[in-house]
């Protein structure tokens, strides 16, 4: 019988990709001009740290609001607590709320991707065509963002944290990949330090709960509970590691910018029903091996005899407890 | 012109090829459309059309020459002119039926759904639940439909909703069991009959079948297009499952069988008992009850037989999962364990 495909990896040309300034200034590039990642496209005045410091901050002697601060000069306490400046900046208030901001420096913004410009917003934004591989999250909590990607290698649980912390030497902006699986306890480090999205295998409900609530993007391959990321997106991944990378909530996808000659731009073939046969690429649906993958060794009426790749062992799986995949 | 009904369930696809009421077949496909899973690459419709092309091969039949029909349960209209399924199972007024899905219920009195959650939601309450692995179990089900999940607490929901629902409410009427919960019927038998058993809770004798191919849904689609009665003109492969009398707080049945058997049955309050018949076999039976008062009637066996069920099952503690579990076990040995014959 035909069973239906899961196509989480599909390649897309003709993607058209914003790149912006966080605020107005001047751009470097014109239409129709070829860019690769480390391209500069354009510069303005910055401010990358932010340290929130809740309302109830007693300022250091000798200062006061607005003041500027040296890397390492005391701020003040907050509950008894003693802060002091994680970089050269201001202290603001915003709101009820202080804030230590980092002082403004140059942004050069780079192009994160290979393609040519086709549009151009003066002195904010730039619009590159450019081609992508995209990998299908099917649950997401969050909007849009980008950053590079920082991927881990699958660790064991109770050291995801441990990498998060040593191993990436500035998690500020950046996209981690956490594993098979990310606990709240790594979530709410990665909320923490500034992380712009994480993704993963899986995720509880709980953690996107989380996630929500505290504006970040989480997105996983697989599904909620338990559940490992499929291996060839994973191989995928630890190749990449080190690319700027976009996650688009709206749309479920993670993209990756590849270079021209990776792939032929052409229509991907709409198939989506393939014949279950020995030798086919699959995934599994059923407890206990809730996403694993594997490969098709007898089809017997609907019984699947699967060799799965997570635990280099043969299953039986009754359809339609199992997918194709692309 | 011949018919095609197609019915777009939750977690799977029917097909109905509908030529003379001689001539038919039904095909059924256990996936249906995810948006989590497919919408980034195929639409509901041309996943529906590519599924209809190939069912169409597998007939070698051109779809042109077939009038389509086809009805959903909910949700998204994925094919041209899609109707309610539902409202259109609940025109089949001619039998009682019960549909038992994965995530809702229906019945001729209505439909009861506890959609599985997806992440867009906010704060997760579901009956109480706070089983972090069952919560994540149940979300899951929102991206993969057809993943069937099995054990006590799907069957526990299932009856807490159609607890709302007026079940049953004539007797004697044939009773069909339909709907994608009836997937895994066989792989988990005596569970699958005792759901059935205790929605069914009104005292009474009821004959009760079950649709093991989930066709109900296909046949009302059907029968929404012809003007004559679809179903008493077609022979439908239903199971007859079992005659079940409900006999609240026990009782003494009489059983005559065909064969010039006879014997006296007492079951006690809160006991399930099991006279076995041979599917077909006749037998007569009288008792005399508190609430059903004095009653003689013409049963036809079933797969179990008859079932005598003299528990309680309109007291709110019956719905209550500490009771039933303290009391499942027990149940289902005795649906386990059949007796061989009457003696």
């Amino acid at each position: 019988m035909k069973i239906p495909t899961l196509k989480k990896m599909r390649n897309a040309g003709d993607v058209l990709i914003e790149r912006a300034l966080p605020k107005e200034g001047s751009l470097v590039v014109k239409i129709g001009d070829k860019v690769e990642p480390f391209a500069k496209l354009g510069m303005s005045k910055a401010s990358y740290g932010r340290m929130p410091m809740g309302n109830a901050v007693a300022i250091a002697k000798d200062k006061k609001l607005n003041d500027y601060f040296y890397c390492g000069d005391l701020i003040g306490n907050v509950l008894g607590k003693r802060i002091t400046a994680p970089f050269d900046g201001y202290l603001v208030k915003e709101g009820e709320e202080y804030v230590f901001k980092q002082e403004e420096r140059d942004y050069w913004l780079l192009s994160g991707v290979w393609g040519e410009v086709t549009g151009l917003v003066e002195n904010k934004s730039v619009l590159i065509r450019t081609q992508t591989k995209n990998i299908h999250l099917p649950v997401c909590a969050g909007g849009n963002c980008s950053g590079e990607l920082v991927v881990f290698p699958n660790p064991p649980t109770l050291l995801e944290i441990s990498y998060l912390e040593k191993y990436a030497k500035e998690t500020f902006g950046k996209v981690i990949y956490g594993g098979n699986f990310i606990r709240m306890e790594f979530l709410q480090r990665a909320i923490e330090l500034n992380v712009a999205g994480v993704i993963g295998g899986s995720a509880g409900r709980s953690a996107f709960s989380l996630a929500k609530k505290e504006g970040m993007f989480l997105g996983v391959f697989s599904g909620f509970g338990r559940i490992p990321t499929p291996k060839y997106i994973f191989n995928f991944l630890k190749e990449i590691s080190s690319r700027y990378v976009f996650l688009r909530g709206g749309e479920n996808l993670l993209r990756v910018p590849i270079p021209y000659g990776e792939f032929v731009s052409g229509k991907t073939p709409e198939e989506f029903l393939v014949e279950l046969t020995p030798g086919l690429r699959v995934q599994v649906f059923k407890a206990p091996y809730f996403g694993f993958g594997g490969v098709v060794e007898d089809v017997r009426g609907m019984n699947v005899y699967v060799k799965l790749d997570e635990i280099n062992q043969s299953i039986e799986v009754e359809v339609p407890g199992v997918f194709a995949v692309d | 012109m011949p018919i095609l009904s197609i019915y777009l369930g939750t977690a799977e696809t029917s097909f109905l090829k509908f030529n003379t009421y001689e001539d038919y077949d039904f095909r059924k496909y256990p996936y249906s459309y995810s948006p989590e899973l497919f919408g980034h690459f195929i639409t509901g419709e041309k996943f529906y059309n590519g599924l209809l092309s190939e069912v169409c091969k597998d007939w070698k039949i051109n779809l042109k020459d077939y009038e389509v029909v086809a009805g959903v349960v909910s949700g998204c209209n994925y094919l041209p002119d899609c109707q309610s399924a539902v409202d259109v199972m609940v025109k089949m007024k001619d039998l009682n039926w019960i549909s038992l899905n994965n995530f809702w219920v229906a019945n001729p009195g209505g439909l009861v759904s506890y959609m599985p959650v997806s992440a867009e939601t906010g704060e997760f309450h579901f009956m109480g639940l706070d089983d972090s692995d069952l919560v994540d179990l149940f979300s899951n089900t929102s991206i993969y439909p057809q993943a069937c999940m099995e054990g006590f607490e799907l069957d526990s929901l299932l009856e807490i909703y159609a607890s709302r629902l007026e079940i049953c409410t004539e007797e004697k009427r044939l009773t069909l069991i339909t709907g994608e919960r009836m997937n895994t019927f066989r792989k988990r038998e005596s569970e699958s009959v005792l759901l059935i058993m205790d929605l069914i809770k009104m005292p009474g004798l009821f004959d009760i079948n079950i649709d093991l191919d989930n066709t109900f849904p296909t046949l009302a689609l059907l029968q929404s297009n012809l003007e004559s009665r679809t179903l008493s003109q077609m022979d439908m492969k239903y199971t007859k499952l079992t005659a079940l009398l409900n006999t609240p707080g026990g009782a003494e049945v009489l059983v005559e069988t065909d064969v010039g058997t006879s014997q006296i049955v007492e079951v006690e309050d809160n006991e399930i008992f099991l006279v076995p018949l041979e599917e077909g076999a006749k037998a007569r039976i009288v008792l005399s009850h508190s609430q059903l008062g004095e009653v003689e009637s013409y049963i036809t066996g079933g797969r179990l037989g008859l079932v005598i069920d003299a528990r309680e099952k309109t007291k709110g503690e019956f719905l209550e999962s500490t009771y039933r579990r303290k009391h499942q076990k027990s149940w289902l040995e005795v649906l386990e364990n059949r007796p061989q014959g009457l003696e």
